[in-house]
């Protein structure tokens, strides 16, 4: 297809080192991007520039917004920055990774029950007892207590990477209380707003029943004996940087956002304040960690608790989504038998792939990790957000030396993978005022409940903002893209 | 409706309310005195320690026209500068923003951005009058989405009960201010026939000059203006007026449950029903006592409130 | 059959009035197979009804929220409790090689995983200056556990407040003192590191006989012997628990088996005082 001259997109450097989204190595377009990258051509820079500009501030406006807060200093509120080029999953790309991610989603929540009840994949060996039992998220309150319709993880968010292969990799899954998707709803209006038109070229799935399916699913694991159940999002408060998506999910589903203080437990069950007395809670979708969510039974000092609320919920008074003690499973030691786990209770091959990982307890894998370092990604087993990560090829001599020490002084803590290329995308960099290659992954939402499931057709394409970066979360510099799943 | 969303509800009008006043305060007051007929008695420190005391600083040992501006109205430390009202409001806004509609938080986040990013020299030096219309723009506009985008429910009256007690105990606080002003005035040997320019002033203050020369065509004078101020049922700067919305808005969230003697409604409709038979006359010789009489009620009414809904 | 009475009670006072409160009590004498609780009464300085739950473990717990600003709390609980007589002397039908076999098959630790895995509170330090008595099956378990008993009861000095509830394995070592709660925690800890299954308990112990543990609660071990079932040790007073100890709840350590747990919203510090008597009839 030929283009118009002095496009937006003709500066575009292709980068043959990563596999690319949206142009051939021949530089034109693929096909299902045609359409979208002829319309962005039409665009002038000043037109485009404009247009940024605009979604900028409304999101600003909004409040859709993080806030970064300093002693002293009137907190810097920030927007999570939104690239206006859509990314774009052809239909039959979009098939297999659902698949794969209901598949991963449903095996996960058999292993959860399994290891918490009969314990069968660990007589069997498939996973090392050890692994379970001495993770800090593996919790005895849970033991031999069946959370109501067998749910565990009602709401779980799978990450997955496209490596230079062309294959979607799964990267990490998030079993506790995986945030982002607010930015999906948002980022889907604001370029609805702003660039309207190119909703006329293709057709892309809608996202927007989100909020009702994630209310029909808590819906199908109320309490017995509970007719029209009273649901609730329960935040740590508003100064969690994410606050703006518990706030939001509330309004869409239309039930109180409420902080542990507004609720209290009185005889095993759970009551909100309000104007008019105490009011009955039957589901809680809680954003808060397991660890804070009662002071009675785990961490004492926490304030944003509802002390009682374990009792409660274990007298089946009272559903609690996720279920507390998922995090077991999605610790990044047990990523690596998840394909196993698969197998084991599905009786199926893992649609989709794992990343090769190696663990630092196994003494093999951490002979090879000490000597490869240079060509790994090393990561902590309990970090989240992207923190304590290091990547081999960007280290000195000296910092090679620093993870081997501390990878040594405990093995149980760190796994390692070969270092994936993320694909690259499209991207506008103010800086430049050009589109440059940026690396991107997909976070997806599963939801699950009493013989039900949704998946949320897209995701959050997060995009890592600087040059070269790897890593894509918000915290670390990472903007955003409205994600198109073809019809 | 959860207690504490309803205290984020709550204080949200109040603090619109207070900043509201605060501006226009300033606003009526900085300019319309800088040709006040009475030069005399009217030198600018004059007219800052007014601003100041409505303001309720009492603390500035020396009255500098830069520092008092900047105390009143860009002020991150002093809780009672528009600034912090804005803040505080913005946050509470915050605190309840799924039961707010989008349009609703949507202005009240603008505006608060207009007032954080309002440069400093700027407002020191030109912008004292942009600055403060800023804040009477604003808060009109998020007076319309209150009453235009919300379902007009307990929630909301929440909203409008808190603005309405803000308003009451504002409009005694600028009367009061006032009336210490023209004290001032009056001591310094000015012959009370002068003072049409103050009680026009004190109009002003509250938006309701118009209203008034409308209501009495005569030239504003203390039984005009003060009657017209407190006992007024029309003007919706007065006091009664106030009353009478803090009453509605009350029945609305206490769902008409019987009232007895010493329940919140009781009180409310008595005071609101005093105001409506009172007549100047009756207490024209102790404007000052029944003000303060009437704030103590407002307080404890609202402190009652508090202790009754917002307690969580 | 032997009749104990027993008291507890505790009193809280608090410098400033407590806005909120959330208070968990586990302190109610078990009923298992060993013992019947026959007259259990409670009062309270809260006129409320009393709500039992149950913990994670199945013990009977004691709630109350208290919305209402108090600056007192007590209460106390009394109960008569009947005791079954036995002998704490135990022979395995197993021999002690089979035994040994039988801990250390995968299937019996996942079994009883709960009791094997180390808590926070029963993690012993990675160099010991000790050396702790092995399990190595030349010996019944029972025996062993003697040996270990006797080894922990000569190696501590009880001395009451020299650590508190909080205390770590690491820091009774280097003092070589603590008081009932140490010492099951090191017991249990020594189990676990030998792969067999041991929890902690809190009860009450009859008064007389000069024993430590009276006065307070106490606390010991009950370790799975296979075919015998849950024993209990008392390292304390080195002795096999018998008909005087009167369980209350176990758990992994003492977190699961805190007579008291109070969430408060208060600013002030408070002044507690409670007392035990445990009386043979």
């Amino acid at each position: 297809m030929k283009q118009p001259a002095n496009g937006i997109l003709d500066s575009y450097c292709l980068n043959n080192s990563h596999y690319d989204e949206v142009f051939k190595e021949s530089k034109e377009p693929k096909e299902h991007y045609n359409s979208i990258v002829e319309r962005f051509n039409q665009l002038s820079l000043s037109d485009f520039e404009r247009i940024n500009n605009e979604v900028k501030t409304a999101f600003f406006n909004q409040g859709i917004t993080f806030a970064v807060y300093a002693e002293d200093k009137k907190p810097d509120e920030r927007i999570f920055p939104f690239d206006l080029f859509p990314r774009i999953i052809p239909s039959q790309e979009w098939m297999h990774l659902e698949q794969g991610v209901i598949q991963r989603n449903k095996a996960i929540n058999l292993f959860l029950d399994d290891i918490y009840h009969k314990k069968l994949i660990l007589k069997d060996k498939v996973v090392p007892a050890d692994l379970i039992f001495s993770s800090k998220n593996y919790l005895k309150e849970m033991v031999d207590f069946t959370p109501e319709g067998g749910i565990y993880t009602h709401i779980s968010g799978t990450d997955l990477i496209k490596h230079a292969d062309g294959q979607y990799y799964i990267l990490e899954d998030n079993l506790r209380c995986p945030s982002g998707v607010s930015y999906v709803l948002s980022n889907r209006l604001a370029l609805k707003k702003s660039l309207f038109d190119l909703f006329d070229k293709l057709k892309t799935k809608t996202v927007y029943q989100y909020p009702e399916q994630l209310l029909e699913i808590l819906k199908t694991v109320k309490p017995k004996n509970v007719d029209a159940p009273t649901i609730v999002v329960v935040t740590p408060g508003m100064y969690n940087s994410a606050y703006f998506e518990h706030s939001f999910l509330a309004q869409k589903m239309g039930v109180p956002l409420v902080e542990g203080r507004d609720l209290f437990v009185e005889k095993d069950f759970v009551y909100m304040k309000t104007i008019h007395g105490p009011k009955r809670v039957d589901v809680i979708y809680r954003r808060v960690d397991d660890e804070f969510i009662d002071p009675l039974c785990f961490r004492k000092d926490s304030m944003l608790g509802v002390p009682g609320l374990m009792s409660a919920y274990r007298a089946g008074n009272v559903t609690l989504a996720n279920a507390p003690g998922t995090g077991v499973a999605d610790d990044k030691a047990v990523y690596h038998y998840v394909p196993d786990i698969i197998k084991y209770y599905l009786n199926e091959e893992p649609i989709l792939n794992n990343v090769q990982t190696y663990h630092c307890e196994k003494e093999s894998d951490m002979k090879y990790v000490l000597e490869n370092i240079g060509k790994l990604v090393v990561k902590p087993v309990d970090e989240s957000g992207g923190y304590g990560i290091t990547i081999g090829t960007t280290l000195t001599k000296d910092q090679i030396e620093e993870v081997k020490v501390r990878i040594k002084s405990n093995p149980r803590k760190y796994i390692a993978q070969p270092i994936m290329s993320l694909s690259v995308h499209a991207t506008f960099i103010e800086e430049t005022k050009e589109f440059e290659p940026r690396h991107i992954d997909l976070r997806t939402f599963c939801l699950m409940g009493k013989d039900t499931e949704y998946i949320l057709k897209g995701g959050l394409t997060r995009v890592a903002l600087k040059r070269g970066n790897l890593i894509v979360n918000s915290s670390q510099g990472g903007g955003s893209k409205d994600t198109w799943v073809l019809g | 409706m959860l207690s504490r969303v309803a205290n984020n509800l709550y204080w949200m009008g109040r603090y619109i309310e207070r900043a509201d006043h605060l501006a226009r305060y300033s606003n009526a007051n900085y300019f319309s005195t800088l040709d006040a007929p009475i030069l005399k008695a009217y030198d600018r420190s004059f007219v800052l320690e007014s601003m100041l005391f409505m303001a309720g600083i009492f603390d500035m040992e020396k009255v500098v026209e830069r520092d008092v501006l900047f105390r009143i109205g860009l002020d991150q430390k002093n809780t009672n500068s528009i600034l912090s009202n804005v803040t505080f409001a913005r946050e509470n806004a915050r605190g309840a923003r799924n039961v707010i509609s989008t349009e609703l938080w949507e202005a009240i986040n603008k505006y608060y951005h207009l007032t954080t990013n309002y440069p400093q020299k700027t407002y020191l030096t030109t912008g004292l009058y942009t600055f403060n219309q800023m804040v009477l723009d604003q808060t009109s506009i998020v007076s319309s989405k209150i009453y235009g985008t919300l379902l007009h429910d307990g929630e909301w009256a929440m909203i409008l009960i808190g603005m309405h007690i803000e308003r009451a105990i504002q409009i005694i606080r600028i009367i009061n201010s006032k009336l210490n002003d023209i004290y001032k005035i009056e001591q310094s040997g000015h012959p009370i026939t002068e003072m049409s320019f103050e009680w026009t002033n004190l109009l002003r203050c509250l938006d309701s000059f118009d209203m008034n020369r409308k209501f009495y065509r005569t030239i504003p004078a203390r039984e005009t203006v003060l009657e017209f101020l407190m006992l007024n049922q029309n003007c919706p700067r007065s006091i009664s007026y106030s009353l009478k919305g803090i009453r509605r808005y009350e029945e609305k969230i206490s769902q008409n449950e019987n009232s007895e003697s010493n329940s919140i409604s009781f009180k409310i409709r008595k005071l609101s029903e005093q105001y409506r038979y009172l007549s100047f006359d009756e207490y024209k010789d102790d404007i000052y006592g029944l003000l303060n009489r009437t704030q103590a009620k407002i307080i404890e009414i609202a402190s009652e409130l508090e202790k009754k809904y917002l307690s969580f | 059959m032997e009749e104990f009475y027993l008291e507890y009670y505790i009193a809280n006072k608090y410098e400033s009035p407590v806005r909120k409160a959330n208070f968990q009590l586990v302190i109610i004498p078990d009923s298992n197979p060993l013992q019947r609780v026959l007259d259990l009464k409670f009062s309270c300085s809260e006129n409320k009804e009393i709500h039992l739950s149950k913990n994670v473990f199945g013990f009977e717990t004691i709630n109350y929220y208290i919305s209402n600003p108090f600056s007192e709390f007590w209460f106390k609980l009394s109960a008569k409790i009947q005791k079954k007589k036995i002998n704490p002397f135990y022979v395995s039908p197993l021999m002690p090689n089979d035994e040994f076999e039988l801990l250390h098959s995968l299937d019996f630790q996942i079994d009883n995983h709960l009791f094997l895995w180390d808590t926070q509170l029963t993690q012993m330090p990675p160099v010991v200056n000790y050396t702790f008595p092995v399990y190595s099956g030349e010996l019944q378990l029972f025996e062993y556990l003697l040996q270990l008993n006797t080894f922990i009861f000569q190696l501590l000095e009880y001395s009451p407040e020299s650590t508190d509830v909080n205390t770590p394995i690491e820091e009774v070592l280097q003092i070589r003192k603590g008081v009932c709660q140490d010492y099951a925690h090191l017991f249990i800890s020594v189990c676990r590191k030998n792969k067999i299954p041991a929890r902690y308990v809190s009860g009450y112990l009859s008064q007389g006989d000069g024993f430590i543990g009276t006065g307070q609660l106490h606390a010991w071990v009950e370790v799975l012997i296979p075919e015998l079932g849950w024993i209990g040790f008392d390292a304390t007073n080195n002795l096999v628990a018998d008909h005087h100890y009167i369980k209350i709840a176990h758990g992994t350590d003492y977190r699961d088996c805190s007579p008291i747990i109070g969430v408060l919203e208060t600013t002030g510090s408070q002044k507690s005082i409670h007392s035990v008597t445990v009386t043979n009839q």
